[in-house]
């Protein structure tokens, strides 16, 4: 969507507020539509498809990794290979398929970068099991790194870039000292220049908005990367302090993400601030994590904790003096709540009570986003409200000891139902906007 | 890039996908068949795993180099049989001997002792409560594995004489 598009439908939403307080009258208001007439559907649906065509894809990786957790030893040895191989095999021969006729394709091109590296981790997760081999979760993720530094240029593939990401995440944290020592640390930030290649690629293609992506992608990971020192850095007593910092970065970045929506395509602030939303939203729907929230004890705490915490202190006041200023909607306090929490529940710690408290904060907010996104025909509040009202479902079902071939499939399915009720709703909508057109 | 170099490019990165495949079940074959047996007695439990599937995780297994800051962080022990017919560790190197039977041990730093290489045995889901009830009662289990240059595979575990295989 452009610029240009993005003024057109916010032009709708606020055309009766306009016309009722007397700054426009009808006729101008009309002319005004006609000049910025509603984006085409299809555009939404190259978008959509492509964002869910990778959903689709790592929930069937997902499902995948979950049938090869179902311990396969009914099978004899070739039978279970046949098994640890055949993922890759099919994955493989998809990809050359989207290399040799849709190559063009970024739908395409993202779902088998996807597809390929979840089939290699199911690969190796099979052989795993069947020679009890227990490496970390850094080593085997350092692995599955290397070749999606591949991935990323074979496929040019946007996805693989963001796993890297995530998966950089993971190394640094669960291997800071356990795969390379710190040197791990700095050979894989060191690999991340295919990240540079990505950008020397845009700026070629769109100087001007390529150039405002560097920045935005450059302050996103620099902001995750001090919140990830500060939280790995050694101090007697941190661990109240990570959550919050992590709390108030994804919360921040979400916010900013909300912001400059209208003005960039490519926003990294969003994703990012979505992606930290949701992970942090998985592990705070759990009652653990609320109980180890502890009164902090600042003679405790080391330096760089101390000015980590009140660096992110100091950046949700200013989101939060920002958003009271510009009066905003209700939607962009959602993520800012989240802080307060964590906040009050290191300051008064509540266990249980935080913890029913956030689950019904979470329901609350996929419930209004959905209603909302429904309402305004904004899919991408439908899918995100969905997203989130799927995860807590699965949070709690996969809570316990149920069959993993039940949640392999669930996860399989969940991908299907994306698929249809986003294929579904851009119809629908695309037919409620011709009518009233 | 080209579309002739891409191909190459998209064969290589898949050989080399199936080969690091591939190298884990060679090496884990050739040890199944040409390794030594040893025991080795542990104590363990089915902890809740959300991507592993079931699996026993040793809670106690043998630690070794008790914060011995002399040694880096890869080291190599000589595995001997001791009168029990159980493991026992022997001499600690820090070079490879290349012969003879040892493990390959690694650590994450030098304050902390070394770890054996194997800390889980997966069971199938259908017995892994059984499996469990079974550890929780007997205290611990005997685990069989095979060892050869250094490298470790996990054969079979047994609890209370019985192997997880038979446990119902």
């Amino acid at each position: 969507m452009t610029d240009r598009d993005r003024t057109a439908v916010q032009l709708r939403e606020d055309l009766p507020t306009l016309i009722a307080q007397g700054i426009l009258d009808e006729r101008s208001a009309d002319r005004l539509t006609a000049y910025y007439p509603l984006p085409a559907a299809r555009d939404y649906g190259k978008r959509m498809i492509l964002f869910f065509g990778i959903l689709g894809a790592l929930l069937m990786g997902g499902g995948l990794i979950m049938i090869v957790a179902h311990n396969w030893d009914l099978l004899s040895l070739s039978g279970r290979l046949i098994v640890a191989y055949l993922p890759l095999i099919i994955a493989l021969l998809l990809g050359g398929g989207v290399l040799a006729f849709r190559k063009d394709s970024a739908v395409w091109r993202e779902a088998a970068s996807v597809l390929i590296l979840s089939a290699l981790g199911a690969g190796i997760g099979i052989v795993s099991q069947q020679y009890h081999s227990t490496g970390t979760v850094a080593e085997l993720t350092t692995v599955l790194l290397l070749f999606d530094i591949a991935l990323i240029y074979i496929f040019r593939s946007s996805a693989a870039l963001l796993l890297y990401a995530a998966g950089f995440a993971v190394v640094t944290s669960a291997g800071y000292n356990e795969v390379f020592g710190i040197r791990a640390f700095y050979i894989l930030l060191g690999l991340l220049l295919p990240v540079l290649w990505r950008i020397v690629g845009l700026l070629k293609e769109k100087p001007w908005g390529a150039a405002a992506h560097v920045c935005r992608i450059a302050l996103t990971f620099m902001l995750c990367m001090l919140a990830l020192s500060a939280s790995l850095w050694k101090s007697p007593d941190n661990g109240a302090l990570v959550p919050y910092l992590w709390a108030v970065l994804a919360a921040c970045l979400l916010r900013f993400g909300l912001l400059s929506a209208r003005v960039s395509r490519f926003n990294p602030f969003l994703l990012a601030g979505l992606a930290g939303m949701l992970i942090e939203c998985s592990i705070f729907s759990f009652y653990e994590p609320w109980e180890s929230l502890k009164p902090l004890d600042l003679s405790r705490l080391s330096h760089v904790s101390i000015f980590a915490g009140i660096l992110a202190t100091l950046l949700y006041s200013v989101i939060g003096w920002v958003s009271i200023m510009r009066d905003d909607k209700f939607i962009v306090w959602i993520p800012l709540i989240f802080p307060l929490l964590v906040l009050g529940n290191i300051a008064c710690p509540m266990g249980a009570v935080s913890c029913v408290i956030f689950n019904g904060y979470l329901a609350f907010t996929g419930v209004y986003l959905l209603t909302r996104g429904v309402r305004r025909r904004r899919m991408w509040f439908v899918n995100f409200g969905m997203g989130i009202l799927l995860l807590l479902i699965f949070l709690r079902f996969c809570g316990g000891s149920e069959n993993y071939l039940v949640i392999g499939s669930a996860f399989v399915a969940s991908g299907l139902v994306f698929f249809a009720v986003n294929l579904g709703c851009s119809r629908w909508f695309s037919w409620k906007k011709e009518a009233a057109e | 890039m080209k579309n002739w170099k891409l191909w190459i490019v998209y064969l290589l990165f898949g050989a080399l996908m199936f080969g690091v495949i591939s190298e884990k079940i060679i090496r884990a074959e050739w040890t199944l068949r040409n390794g030594t047996e040893f025991r080795c007695k542990v104590e363990g439990f089915d902890p809740p795993d959300f991507l592993r599937g079931r699996y026993v995780r040793f809670r106690s297994v043998p630690k070794i180099g008790d914060r011995d800051y002399s040694f880096p962080r890869v080291a190599y022990v000589r595995l001997e049989k001791g009168p029990d017919g159980l493991m026992k560790f022997g001499e600690m190197m820090k070079e490879d001997p290349m012969t003879g039977d040892y493990l390959k041990l690694r650590r994450p730093n030098n304050y902390v002792p070394f770890r054996l290489p194997f800390t889980a045995f997966y069971v199938n889901e259908k017995r892994a409560k059984a499996v469990d009830n079974a550890l929780a009662r007997h205290g611990y289990g005997i685990l069989t594995f095979r060892v050869w240059r250094g490298f470790a595979v996990p054969v079979s575990l047994e609890i209370g004489g019985v192997t997880v295989k038979e446990i119902r």
